[in-house]
């Protein structure tokens, strides 16, 4: 039985019903791409101009769903990527894309018949490789196994979702007008639809779903675990782009009636938003489900719905050079101008269609009806703001992009190499004309940006001067600027693509939700002792090669979550004298026999650790060197008396992949940001009975109120030296002078604002991390217990001042 | 509920209803051309509601050994439940044990017939009434077929976790099969049904899988590059005339010829539920968004039909005179729904 031929049979059948009785024509050239529809363009992230009062307070509730960082409590997990919807749709604002730190892997099982599974991952995800796992039942390990007979890894960049209510409006027929699947017009370009539920798909890299709301249930599941119940028929009528059956609706319960008036399955393609998936999602983290409330996923689901179609300009005589080539080298074969809805036509430049993009881009993974090789065209409305490019982000510019095209855009890419130079940069001005190029940012950061004053979270340690001021602002954009693959990222393996991909909490410089934990693991020997994998005890999140997962050593045992924790203050830190902070040093519990002892961190060549949850980083340079090549995976040059950081890796990219300004430029942002504001309490005196508390049960015997720094006493709440505060039974990693169980006692400050908790990340709340305190704070953490309720919230209620 | 804004949507109690208008699609492809899928070119035959619920009980499975003896399972959260059709009324029966939602059922005679469903739960019903089957499992069950009373399949899983359930009664004991790891090569959780006719025994399940009773072995047979996702039923003619339909997202039609299954994925079909075969050559099927129809094997065309439901269609069975029904609605707690139609010749 010929396969294709099946496909196409069962293909020509359905498009047949659904009236195309003409040929189906195809895309013709029209002057000047021709008209847009009125009233669906906005700057990106913006709401459609026809949304109503009431759509307006739903999008702007939709949005705080989209930033909500799901806590455990709240059911994320137990398997996760990241902790909220705008992790991976943020640039360059809400509903976009997101940088290399974001993507993720998908993954299956290719059998030798040719059948394609997608991988389970803690369970069923669609494919998606979960990363980060907290699961008290200790059956899934901090980073999730993937399955064993895996043997197909993608990787995939986060997708933008602007436009695509006025995607999810267009009818079957509008997508399949352009569908060429024979290349019966002999150009070289075929085009065929994926089918989600039997309607032509047009959402995700292979265009394999057509709902909004399934293509949010199912990475709201799949990447944070959170589970949903489906929206009902009622909801469903009433969101932004009616998804609603057809059918009529109980006014009982919300529910549709036994029949409908939907019969022949091809007369519900007018109906293809209600193909969402019918089935709750659960999960066993002993949070009942659905963890994302209905009303919410409903918001959610408007707010996708209502973000407007990027601003694209209409074609004029600075860009109409740049669209005649466009369309002359046949870019807009693939890349339609124009797809027209309900509302008129729509500046997509994608025909929504599958194409063959050949072996060098093909991830191997089948999605609904696509092959390996097969991918959605990519719209390119918006196409300045939302690098890096292709699916899985390894173009770092348009121009990488358009060289990388292969296979059916592999003539469309040869007839752009062969144009001058100007003809080029007229192509790439058109290119920037089709929305978002006043939102472009290296980062995340707009062009508009002004630090916070002295004082507030992020501003620096002091009033600067305009000198100071400028380089302020320089350092953090350098700390926010995303790094590209072209630029050295990866070595091969990465975490993050600027500083500030993990530092960001409650702003730039500060610390990160779990999502962006860095992972470390590692082996125990048969005598119980720790030993480093080769590759290091780090386990990264991201890599530059094609076809890793990033899976641990075989042997590895022991797997550990690192929370990213927040750089205020840590100029003051790094000025802290060595023998101050030996001062409070007691290994042996001699000084002070109080079961608390306290060991200085003394790294390679004698100097003190002090920076890191195992103080083993003596210095914010050493700290930045280590860094820019552990996270980012770039190589640095030598410098007199530093250690940290590598000067060269094995990728194709030059060595240094930073230049020593650049780090300079780092180093001095860090020098200069400010510690963490104290906050007000909401009841003084109960703040103040905490802070004698804070004494009694003996926090402070390790998280010492302040020491002296160069300039003053610096509040940071730790006396920078290691403990044992893991319980005996508990494996953790060695790293550098710090054994499996000990730990830099973390500095408090700033505490109230960079949630979550304690190195791993697995405490919620303040209360909950005293909670997990054992080993030498066992006897405070059970002072702590024996505190009465109402003595207990006072000093939660001081440490929320920190 | 995250953050506030001040007031929520009042959603409409009833929209658009009548103004939905079918399309006549007067050129819908079919087997022979006729539209009704049947075979026969008559083009007569329809679709009616033949139970009318009155509950909110989801329908899942129906078997019969004829015209006047027709059961059909299902239930809720609950309670699984059974309705008989004397061949003028249905009945709701009473005396169903307590178990939860039945999934299919199967049966040799009308006062022997097997239903599996939900937590692990068999009834049987006797000449002296239902009675239930300690399976000894919690897990679902989701099929169930035998060669004799004495000799009956019952399949099942979590589908998101563990190895699926093969279950073998003999009349007095149920015996679990071990499926092998080199017999599910994907890694299925779950079966979904089992099916047998001659010397031939299938059960099918999660990932595509097909496994062929070969001795007291279970053997998984590749059913090709397609038979990549979810097989949920089968039914068949002969030992060289089976069809399998499943598929998720996306349907999956596998026929077995005698020799060899071979598997399609008909482009633009939403997954499908149901099979059921009467005569050579043409499967009745049913799937979601209450899609009904008939496979043309030879031609491999799908037929629709306007079975009149918006409901994900779960079930079907003929009554061996030219009458097939077809069960289905929506599965889920707290929202369980059902449907049950008929297919006549005019």
């Amino acid at each position: 039985m010929n396969t294709k031929s099946m496909r196409m049979l069962g293909a020509g059948a359905l498009v047949m019903v659904m009236a195309c009785e003409d040929a189906c024509p195809v895309q013709e050239p029209v002057l000047d791409h021709g008209p847009i529809a009125e009233n669906v363009m906005a700057p990106l992230g913006e709401i459609v101009p026809y949304a109503t009062d009431e759509q307006r307070e739903i999008f702007e509730h939709g949005q705080e769903v989209a930033l909500h960082r799901f806590s455990l409590a709240e059911g994320l997990g137990p398997a996760f990527n990241v902790t909220f919807c705008a992790s991976c749709h943020e640039k360059p604002v809400l509903g976009g894309s997101a940088g290399l730190y974001r993507n993720f892997f998908l993954g299956g099982f290719r059998a030798e018949s040719g059948a394609f599974f997608p991988t389970e991952s803690a369970g069923r995800a669609g494919g998606v490789v979960r990363m980060y796992a907290y699961d008290s039942s200790g059956e899934v390990p901090a980073r999730p196994a993937v399955a064993e007979n895996i043997n197909t890894v993608a990787q995939r960049n986060p997708i933008p979702f602007f436009g695509v209510g006025l995607l999810a409006e267009l009818s079957n027929e509008a997508i399949l007008a352009n569908a060429d699947p024979d290349d019966a017009d002999g150009d070289g370009i075929s085009g065929r639809p994926n089918y989600d539920q039997g309607f032509v798909g047009r959402f995700g890299r292979k265009s394999q779903t057509v709902s909004i709301e399934g293509f949010i249930r199912g990475p709201v599941f799949n990447h944070m675990g959170v589970t949903t119940d489906p929206l009902t028929e009622a909801q469903r009528a009433a969101l932004p782009v009616d998804s609603s059956g057809g059918g009529d609706v109980d006014d009982g319960e919300g529910q549709p009636l036994r029949t409908g008036q939907r019969a022949l399955a091809a007369t519900l393609q007018k109906f293809a938003q209600a193909a969402a998936p019918a089935a709750p999602l659960t999960d066993d983290d002993g949070v009942p489900d659905p963890e994302l409330v209905p009303n919410d996923l409903f918001d959610l689901v408007s707010f996708a719905m209502l973000l407007a179609a990027p601003p694209v300009q209409l074609v004029n005589d600075e860009t109409r050079p740049g669209q005649q080539t466009f369309d002359a080298i046949g870019c807009n074969a693939c890349h339609v101008p124009r797809l027209t809805g309900p509302r008129g036509p729509l500046p997509v430049y994608s025909d929504l269609l599958l194409h063959d993009m050949g072996e060098s881009l093909a991830d191997g993974l089948d999605q609904g009806e696509a092959t390996a090789s097969e991918f959605r065209t990519q719209p390119l409305w918006g196409l300045a703001a939302v690098g890096p490019y292709l699916h899985d982000g390894r173009a770092s510019t348009v121009e990488e992009a358009i060289l990388m095209h292969d296979g059916e855009g592999k003539a469309a890419r040869d007839r752009y190499a062969a144009l001058s130079e100007d003809k080029k940069q007229q192509l790439y001005t058109f290119l920037m004309s089709l929305g978002g190029a006043d939102q472009f940012s290296p980062g995340l950061l707009h062009s508009d940006y002004t630090p916070p004053a002295a004082g507030e979270y992020g501003g620096p340690m002091r009033d600067l001067d305009d000198e100071e001021q400028a380089a302020f602002l320089e350092g953090a954009r350098m700390f926010d600027r995303e790094f590209t693959f072209a630029e050295g990222v990866g070595a091969p393996r990465f975490n993050g693509d600027s500083c500030r991909a993990c530092h960001f909490e409650p702003t730039i410089g500060g610390s990160g939700p779990r999502g962006v934990n860095v992972m470390r693991h590692g082996i125990i020997n048969g005598n119980d002792e720790f030993v480093p994998p080769q590759v290091g005890t780090i386990l990264h999140k991201v890599t530059r090669v094609h076809g890793s997962a990033n899976q641990p050593v075989a042997d590895a045992k022991v797997f550990e979550h690192r929370n990213t924790p927040h750089l205020f203050g840590l100029g003051l830190i790094d000025a802290i004298a060595d023998d101050v902070i030996i001062a409070n040093a007691d290994p042996e519990d001699l000084v002070t026999p109080d079961g608390i002892s306290g060991r200085a961190a003394i790294l390679d060549g004698g100097r003190l650790g002090r920076f890191g949850w195992k103080a083993q980083v003596p210095s914010i340079a050493e700290f930045v060197r280590d860094a820019v090549m552990a996270e980012l995976g770039m190589t640095l040059p030598a410098q007199e008396g530093l250690t940290f950081g590598a000067i060269n890796d094995n990728d194709e990219i030059p060595d240094p992949e930073m230049t020593l300004d650049e780090a300079n430029t780092l180093l001095s942002y860090l020098e200069l940001l400010g510690p963490p504001p104290r906050q007000t309490p909401e009841d003084a005196d109960a703040a103040a009975r905490g802070e004698a508390l804070f004494e009694t049960v003996q926090c402070a015997a390790c998280h010492i109120p302040s020491l002296d720094g160069a300039t003053g006493p610096v509040p940071l709440y730790s006396d920078l030296l290691l403990h044992e505060t893991l319980p005996d039974t508990m494996y953790g990693i060695e790293d550098s002078a710090a054994g499996m169980r000990e730990f830099r006692t973390a500095p408090l400050w700033g505490l109230s604002q960079t949630a979550p908790y304690m190195h791993n990340g697995a405490a919620d709340t303040i209360a909950e991390a005293i909670e997990m305190h054992a080993g030498e704070a066992a006897a405070s953490r059970d002072a702590y217990d024996n505190l009465s309720a109402g003595e207990q919230d006072d000093l939660l209620m001081f440490l929320s001042t920190l | 509920m995250i953050g506030s804004r001040a007031s929520r949507f009042v959603f409409p109690c009833a929209v658009l209803s009548s103004a939905l208008a079918l399309c006549a699609c007067p050129g819908q492809p079919g087997g022979d051309g006729d539209g009704d899928g049947d075979g026969d070119g008559d083009g007569d035959a329809v679709w009616s509601e033949t139970l009318d619920l009155n509950e909110n009980l989801s329908l899942s499975g129906v078997w019969g050994t004829g015209p006047d003896d027709v059961f059909i399972v299902g239930g809720d959260d609950s309670q699984g439940t059974v309705h008989h059709y004397d061949g003028s009324d249905w009945e709701k029966l009473s005396g169903i044990p307590d178990v939860g939602l039945l999934v299919w059922a199967y049966g040799f005679g009308p006062d022997d017939v097997y239903a599996v469903g939900v937590g692990g739960g068999i009834v049987h019903k006797t000449a002296n009434g239902w009675e239930e089957i300690d399976s000894g499992t919690d897990l679902d069950l989701w099929g169930v077929w035998g060669a004799a009373t004495d000799d009956v399949w019952i399949v099942g899983g979590d589908v998101d976790a563990g190895d699926p359930v093969l279950l073998h009664w003999d009349g007095s004991t149920i015996t679990p099969v071990v499926i092998p790891a080199e017999q599910n090569p994907p890694g299925a959780h779950a079966l979904f049904k089992v099916w047998g006719i001659g010397d031939k025994v299938f059960a099918v399940g999660q990932y595509g899988v097909i496994l062929e009773k070969q001795g007291d072995d279970w053997i998984w047979l590749d059913a090709g590059g397609e038979a990549d996702d979810d097989f949920v039923s089968l039914w068949g003619t002969s030992e060289s005339n089976i069809v399998a339909v499943g598929g998720r997202g996306n349907a999956r039609i596998a026929h077995y010829d005698g020799s060899t299954w071979t598997t399609i994925a008909p482009s633009g079909v939403s997954g499908l539920n149901a099979s059921y075969m009467d005569q050579d050559g043409y499967a009745h099927i049913g799937g979601t968004f209450g899609i009904v129809g008939t496979f043309d094997v030879a031609a491999e065309e799908i037929s629709y039909e306007d079975g009149g439901t918006m409901f994900d269609i779960h079930a079907m069975w003929g009554d061996g005179e030219g009458r097939v029904y077809a069960v289905g609605g929506s599965f889920y707690p707290a929202n369980h729904r059902g449907v049950a139609l008929v297919r006549e010749e005019r």
